[in-house]
């Protein structure tokens, strides 16, 4: 073979076909070296054997040594055979297996290569009244068992089943049948007619023996040595979501699920184990059958997965090396199974959707009263006459909220289909998603269709492809966080009650003239409502293909690529709308993303008597290009234009774009290694070389380590009643965050437009960033966990203590504004985040009535152990309108993102807001602020039940968070008093008067020295009643109808109750979550969000 | 074995295709600028987008300083403005965003400044006028800078990465103005590079304002003399009110009068004058888009609009009646309203005007001479027969005023500020008027009859530089009263 003919560099290329060269490249040396090591190996036809007192499994390693076969075969099965004297030379290999096989009730067959040991067929030799019978063992979903183990008990009488599921055994009149198959549970049936038996075998679940997804590869469940929670299918589909991850919410402990706010598509936050960065996301990283994804994962539907794995500590984590610092979520979508038949499986559901609360604000006569009692604290003449507030005192007044806000419905359809035969497996599935939101004219609409498809092309080549085709449509209303009610949410907040929205010729109020008082920033509500448009329109094409080549049993290769294309389009355009001034705005974004993945990895698994190992190795190579291009235009003749011709605008805006591209370069590489299937050890590396960072920094090493001690097979607990299964585990490694953009180190300069005589001229300068060489974040984890099960299993135990430390925090620091840079980025500190995880499952019944309870519970503990210089980090500063600072504070021994301000210790003696001088200085400043509270929660938890009794299932899922403090900034309207802004009813009840002077709010003045303080500090913590359904399983069995597998109807509600001290609409909130998009903060802050919903589901299920 | 082998292959291949490692932006690195006259000149241009923008000179700087002056009234968030004690917060970050709009302007020079020379393709004659445009920006900011803050961190090409820089004093942050202003009234050429970029007399246009600050009248009145005798400008003629619109008109290219404006336009979008959306009310035809008639004042309840001539042209030109709850005499200002715009307004923003010259010079004339004569007087004139209709060179004894009338230098200096007052309405630099001659306590307490607090004279140091800049101290280096 001729190495050098590949690897030679072709000169002048263009740089793509030199990439798609290189991967070839490495496609061809994988191919090429594992065909080398398959001939060399070679087949030897004799067998030359000499042993004494030798076990039969000893015999066959032997011969798989020499001949190169593979034998197949069931502990069980050998464990019956007593050891035996061998001693052949030269034999064929039919010879010697009837010599081992002699006195046993054993048989064998030959496919290939593969010798399979199965229970010879018991024949009718006996006198007594021993019967034939047949039977067919299938699984709960209906499927054929092909291959499960069918005994007698008490006797060494047994066989396997069919492919069809189907067997023969003659069995003595009441003998019991022991039926297992891996992965289900066992079970054993009477004989007593001799009709044919239907067994049904249920799938085991939380057994040590599942099956688990982990970072390039899939790991039984007791092999492991990390800390993985896994989220399965059905746990998924129970509610609808708009996006799948919100299932992740109370269902595995160390993670938090938080909903930025309640807009159809709206962002989701999932922290795992507290948050590490403060620059870089904090997002976990999505791995989709093995495509490491940028961003959320919003392009699924729920009913596409078949499994979630959280993997939380480093040895798992750490094979993503720069990534994996957050954690990693891998998703695993549906794929087909072999299967008798052809199955359908379709569910729908509808829902109504409605605000789980209303603000009680003002009535008119409130209103105008408060704001009389303003002009009078401020020495100005009175707003409103008595006759208007007379008026005011009959009108029932414009409810805002309700003209914004109103039921809306949702409705989630979804079908699968799957089947397969022995080479060929699919899976097709489609879905809709249809949300409307509750805020009028917003929605959500989400298609798709996926294919999944594995097809063996030999014994050594197989092919998996698979796709995902969505289309999102989303209208958007979202609040932009809006000073003064300059938006959306904050004017159906802040509207005045006294005011209609349409004047007597239906026209469109404009409430900044409406009072000569009022906030000239204050909108008509209903505008962006009517007159407004702003949708999206998504295509996300995510496609992974793999090449898989098993040369010889215990080696695998993989040869992956995946493509994930994104193309958003979001059309905005403002109508010709006279109150507005509008002339017509149009505006088009257009933003494309594609990412490309090759992956190569070598997996060679060898049991050697006590000893079993696992290595994996390869390389992979990742890009991303991302590029936008922006339209605007001002000024059309008609509406009608809409967005379809920014050239006929009067004022055509300056068009932009952007391109950016970043490249990830890996080797990876990991060696697990068991010991009498006792101690398991786990080593494993990643080097990842990265674009982003400057040139003598750009490449990163992760390495990991792990041993688990499965004490449970020690013989001082094998056999144990009480204790089953017992898993201890530590780890210790190292994993990163790509913190920085693409050319964050570079001096890059950006054009911008100024004018001279009457034309456009194009300046350059830089940025307000100013560049800095930068190091890579780095996350060192240790953990440490305990895996029992109790009583067969009736309680599953899982505990997990870790502590991370993140090195070489990146950060933007920001500088003196006089520098003209406004920020740079620097490495800044290290923090830290402490924790303990318990997950708890309890088969509470099971009997007739079946009753699991599944509960979790996690505490983080954050803190930030050093920063540059010593030096504080501070949030974003924030503007109301009348505050304007920054909240969220970063120091040295304090958690990430405490709220930092000033105490307000009540009213002066004119019902000013007073503050605690808390450095004894004599006046109000800056050295007068303190810790008043704190975001991260102390604990988060979850409670998941299913009750099922016949064919009924109620399920019960309840979420909270205790010890976490919000920031509750809508309240800053109320201190902002000069500005005619409607205020909660609560502000005109119980405010500051010479004769009540101990209120909950201080005089109604406009000049309230108002700062950001403990007065917006609220309690966040809540339990909430996620979800509560009621499922009926029709009895379709006594149909008799063979096409019908299952059906079953639901009801459901979502967000039923929340119980919670928290004033504003929903504790569930971070409404600066997104803010600026990558600094994440600015925690635990409310204002002004797109409320949250409660809905009422009704649905079938049902399987063909 | 193999598989060992074929690795460490792969790595020795990937080493050497690191290369796909390396960043490669569709953008331009600062290292490869400033090397041709082009290069630099877009260098230069964008040192003037920072102070356009509609939260600094585009529009709320001058809601600021015009809402401070005795004739103006607030409303909205600007209603503490004329409350005179300080500002309040909204109107602290309003200020602090001017700050650092100013100052990322100033580093956008001191680039020019320190890099121009070592550019390789460039004509030493054409370093020598780029620097000078430069230093002129940075000369005309820093004065801004220090009429509103006092001493301010003095940044220059030296100086610009340090992180802790402390105040300078107000007499060095002058001085260093006249530094860039001496040198680039040598070096800047007779003619703009482009309309709207300085020339010269707009380097000695600006001198004459920093002198007259420094209360160096000799030095100012020479300044403003060389403008005048290059007989390069004259004023607009006006006979009827709607005349004016021939200097501040949307639809103005260039005028005679113009000596350094900040030029916008209509299109392409977001290069407008965002000040007018400031100053109407909706519907009233002066701003389509609409507005936010942030200030107003009132015809009959202002002491000092009430006393205005309403023969002066300028009365006309400058107000309309408009009612929106505050009484009938509710006035709103026009002296910048473009009625057929749907965007921004087409008006450029005239920061420096023929008739800023000569009434400096009438001042500074009669303050150097300790008393006025009849130079300062006629050159006085020439602004106010405008102002009423007349031909401004031609003496008319119907509106000229008398030299014997205002002998004293108190009185002729009063005149000249009233004037000054009258010919700058709405252009927000009547303030700077009043601060220059230590007038604006008495003058409010006059005309509005609110005691003014000292802190109201300076603007605060903002948060977003003494929270990084180690060399402010937010408590002892802040201005009086924050």
């Amino acid at each position: 073979m001729n190495f050098k003919a590949i690897l030679r560099h072709t000169a002048h290329q263009p740089l793509w076909l030199h990439k798609t060269f290189l991967v070839m490249k490495f496609a061809a040396i994988i191919i090429c070296t594992a065909c080398l090591q398959v001939s060399a190996t070679g087949y030897g036809q004799e067998i030359t054997l000499s042993k004494k007192k030798v076990l039969l499994e000893k015999v066959f390693r032997a011969i798989e040594k020499q001949t190169g076969y593979a034998f197949f075969f069931d502990h069980q099965q050998l464990d019956l055979a007593p050891p035996i004297d061998i001693d052949v030379k030269e034999a064929p290999l039919s010879i010697v297996m009837e010599y081992c096989l002699k006195d046993l009730p054993l048989t064998y067959t030959q496919v290939g290569k593969n010798i399979v040991i199965s229970f010879r067929p018991t024949v009718s030799n006996h006198a007594d009244a021993s019967q034939e019978i047949t039977g067919k063992v299938s699984g709960d979903d209906g499927s054929p068992l092909p291959g499960a183990t069918v005994v007698v008990k008490g006797s060494k009488a047994g066989t396997l089943t069919s492919a069809d599921g189907t067997f023969h055994l003659n069995v003595p009149p009441g003998g019991v049948l022991q039926i297992s198959y891996l992965g289900y549970e066992s079970k054993e049936v009477t004989v007593t007619g001799n009709g044919p038996l239907n067994i049904v075998l249920k799938m085991a679940v939380n057994k040590s023996s599942e099956v688990v997804v982990i970072g390039y590869g899939v790991a039984k469940k007791s092999d492991l040595t990390g800390s993985i929670s896994q989220i399965r299918s059905e746990d998924i589909s129970v509610q609808p979501l708009n996006n799948a991850m919100q299932a992740l919410a109370g269902r595995a402990p160390g993670v938090q699920v938080m909903q930025d706010n309640g807009a159809p598509g709206g962002k989701i936050n999932v922290r795992i184990r507290g948050v590490n960065s403060i620059l870089g996301s904090n997002e976990p990283l999505y791995v989709i059958d093995g495509f490491p994804f940028t961003g959320s994962p919003d392009f699924l539907q729920a009913s596409d997965i078949a499994s979630m794995e959280i993997l939380k500590d480093a040895s798992s984590t750490a094979i993503y090396g720069s990534r994996g610092a957050n954690g990693i979520v891998m998703i695993t979508t549906k794929a087909g199974k072999k299967k008798e038949g052809t199955t359908v499986d379709f569910s729908t559901g509808y829902s109504v959707q409605s605000v789980t609360k209303k603000m009680r604000l003002m009535s008119p006569l409130q209103y105008a009263t408060l704001y009389n009692e303003q002009a009078k604290n401020d020495n100005v003449a009175a707003y409103f006459s008595q006759q208007q507030l007379d008026s005011f005192a009959v009108m029932k007044g414009t409810d805002w909220q309700d003209l914004v806000m109103h039921n809306a419905a949702l409705s989630n359809t979804a079908v699968t289909v799957s089947g397969g035969n022995d080479k060929t497996r699919f899976s097709i599935g489609a879905g809709a998603y249809l949300q409307d939101g509750i805020v009028r004219n917003s929605n959500y609409k989400r298609y798709s269709v996926r294919a999944a498809i594995d097809h063996d092309i030999s014994k050594i080549f197989s092919l998996s492809y698979n796709a995902t085709l969505t289309k999102i449509d989303s209208r958007v209303q979202n609040s932009s966080l809006g000073n003064r009610g300059s938006d959306l949410i904050s004017a159906m907040l802040m509207a005045p009650p006294t005011l209609s929205p349409y004047l007597s010729d239906g026209s469109y109020r404009r409430l900044t003239t409406a009072y000569p008082f009022i906030s000239n920033a204050i909108i008509n509500p209903m505008i962006p409502i009517n007159e407004v448009s702003d949708r999206l329109k998504a295509n996300r094409v995510f496609s992974n293909a793999a090449l898989t080549i098993r040369p010889f049993e215990d080696l695998t290769i993989r040869i992956s690529g995946g493509i994930n294309n994104q193309d958003d389009r979001r059309d905005i355009y403002n109508n010709i709308e006279p109150s507005t001034n509008s002339v017509g705005k149009a505006t088009v974004n257009t933003a494309q993303t594609q990412s490309l993945l090759n992956e190569n990895v070598i997996n060679y698994t060898k049991k050697l008597g006590q000893h079993a190992i696992n290595a994996m190795a390869g390389f992979t190579y990742q890009d991303n290009v991302a590029t936008t291009m922006i339209g605007s235009g001002i000024g059309f003749l008609s509406d009608k234009v809409n967005t379809g011709s920014l050239g006929s605008a009067a004022t055509p805006g300056v068009p932009t774009s952007s391109y950016e591209k970043w490249t990830l370069l890996s080797y990876i590489g990991r060696l697990n290694y068991t010991l009498r299937d006792k101690y398991l050890f786990t080593v494993s590396i990643r080097r990842d070389g990265s674009s982003r960072y400057s040139k003598d920094n750009k490449w990163g090493n992760f390495p990991s380590a792990a041993f688990a001690w499965r004490a449970s097979e020690e013989p001082f607990l094998k056999g144990s009643r009480v204790i089953n299964d017992l898993k201890i585990r530590t780890s210790y490694g190292a994993s990163g965050s790509t913190a920085i953009k693409p050319y964050q180190t570079l001096n890059l300069l950006q054009p911008g437009t100024t004018i001279f005589g009457d034309a456009a001229y194009t300046g350059y300068a830089p940025g307000t960033s100013l560049p800095n060489t930068l190091k890579w974040e780095t996350t060192n984890q240790a953990d440490f966990g305990i895996d029992v099960a109790f009583f067969r299993d009736k309680l599953r135990l899982t505990a997990d203590f870790y502590q991370k430390r993140t090195k070489n925090l990146l950060n933007t620091v920001q500088l003196p504004a006089s520098m003209g840079y406004r920020t740079t980025v620097q490495n800044v500190g290290e923090m830290e985040n402490r924790g303990m995880e318990y997950a708890i499952d309890v088969k509470v019944m099971d009997k007739a009535v079946k009753w699991d309870v599944g509960a979790n519970i996690s505490f983080n503990r954050n803190k930030v152990v050093k920063l540059y210089n010593g030096q504080d980090i501070y949030g974003n500063t924030l503007y109301t309108g009348s505050l304007n600072d920054y909240v969220n504070l970063l120091r040295e021994g304090q958690p990430f993102g405490i709220f930092y301000g000033y105490v307000e210790k009540g009213y002066t003696s004119t019902g000013n807001l007073e503050y605690e001088d808390l450095n004894k200085d004599g006046k109000i400043s800056a050295a007068d602020k303190t810790y008043i509270g704190n975001p991260n929660p102390d604990f988060t938890y979850g409670i998941n039940s299913v009750t099922s009794y016949k064919g009924f299932e109620l399920s019960l899922f309840i979420q909270g968070s205790q010890g976490n403090d919000i920031f509750n900034l809508n309240k800053a309207a109320a201190l902002d008093l000069g500005m005619g802004l409607n205020l909660p009813a609560e502000v005109a009840e119980n405010h500051w008067t010479p004769e009540h002077t101990d209120a909950k709010y201080p005089k109604i003045t406009r000049s309230l020295a108002a700062n950001m303080s403990t007065r917006f500090v609220e309690n966040g913590s809540y339990l909430k009643i996620k979800n509560i359904q009621l499922a009926y399983n029709l009895p379709i069995e006594k149909l008799h109808q063979k096409w019908f597998r299952k059906a079953q109807v639901y009801v459901s509600v979502q967000n039923m109750i929340t119980f919670t001290k928290y004033s504003w609409y929903d504790p569930e909130i971070n409404a600066f979550g997104s803010y600026g998009s990558d600094n994440s903060l600015n925690q635990g802050i409310d204002y002004a969000t797109y409320p949250i919903s409660k809905s009422f589901t009704v649905g079938i299920r049902c399987g063909f | 074995m193999k598989n060992i082998l074929s690795f460490f292959l792969v790595a020795v291949l990937f080493s050497s295709c690191s290369s796909v490692l390396e960043e490669k932006p569709q953008s331009i690195a600062a290292e490869n600028f400033y090397n041709t006259a082009g290069e630099v000149q877009a260098g230069l241009n964008a040192i003037y987008k920072p102070i356009r923008q509609g939260g600094s000179m585009g529009a709320l700087y001058q809601c600021q300083t015009e809402i401070y002056a005795e004739y103006m009234y607030g409303r909205g968030s600007h209603a503490p403005l004329n409350d005179y004690q300080g500002l309040d917060n909204t109107n602290i970050t309003r200020v602090g965003d001017m700050w650092a709009n100013f100052y990322e302007a100033i580093r956008n020079a001191n680039l020019v400044i320190q890099k121009t020379p070592t550019g390789s393709k460039i004509t030493e004659a054409d370093v020598t006028r780029f620097v000078a445009e430069a230093r002129f920006m940075r000369a005309l900011i820093y004065f801004h800078l220090v009429r509103n803050w006092g001493g301010v961190p003095l940044r220059t090409e030296a100086n610009m990465t340090v992180q802790d820089l402390a105040r300078s004093s107000a007499q060095d942050v002058y001085n260093f103005i006249l530094d860039d202003l001496t040198f680039a009234q040598t070096n800047l050429p007779e003619t703009p590079r482009l309309a709207g970029a300085p020339n010269k007399w707009a380097a000695k246009t600006v001198l004459a304002d920093v002198y007259m600050n420094l209360h160096d009248y000799p030095k100012a009145r020479d300044a403003a003399k060389e403008v005048i005798n290059s007989n390069k400008f004259n004023l607009v003629p006006v006979v009827v009110a709607d005349d004016f619109d021939k200097i501040f008109g949307p639809d103005v290219q260039s005028s005679s009068e113009e000596i350094f404006y900040l030029k916008f336009s209509r299109t392409p979008a977001d290069q407008g004058f965002s000040f007018p959306m400031y100053a109407h009310y909706p519907n009233s035809g002066y701003y389509p888009p609409g507005g936010y008639y942030t200030f107003y004042s009132d015809a009959v309840n202002n002491k000092f609009v009430s006393q205005w001539d309403r023969n002066d042209l300028r009365y006309t030109f400058n107000w309309y009646s408009q009612t929106f709850g505050l009484g009938n005499s509710t006035i709103l200002n026009k002296k910048f309203s473009d009625r057929a715009t749907t965007t921004a307004g087409g008006n450029d923003y005239p920061m420096y005007r023929y008739a800023d010259v000569l009434l400096f010079y009438a001042e500074c004339q009669a303050r150097a001479a300790g008393q006025p004569d009849a130079d300062a007087m006629e050159t006085l004139n020439k602004i106010h027969r405008r102002a009423y209709g007349k031909p401004a060179a031609t003496p008319d004894a119907s509106v000229d005023f008398k030299l014997s009338d205002y002998a004293s230098l108190d009185a002729f200096v009063n005149l000249v500020v009233r004037e000054r007052t009258y010919e700058d309405c709405g252009e927000g630099k009547h303030w700077h008027d009043l601060k220059r001659l230590g007038t604006a306590k008495q003058v409010i307490k006059d005309m509005k009859n609110i005691n003014m607090a000292d802190k109201h004279l300076l603007w605060p140091i903002p948060t977003i530089e003494y929270n990084y800049n180690k060399a402010i101290d937010p408590v002892k280096d802040q201005n009086p009263g924050y």
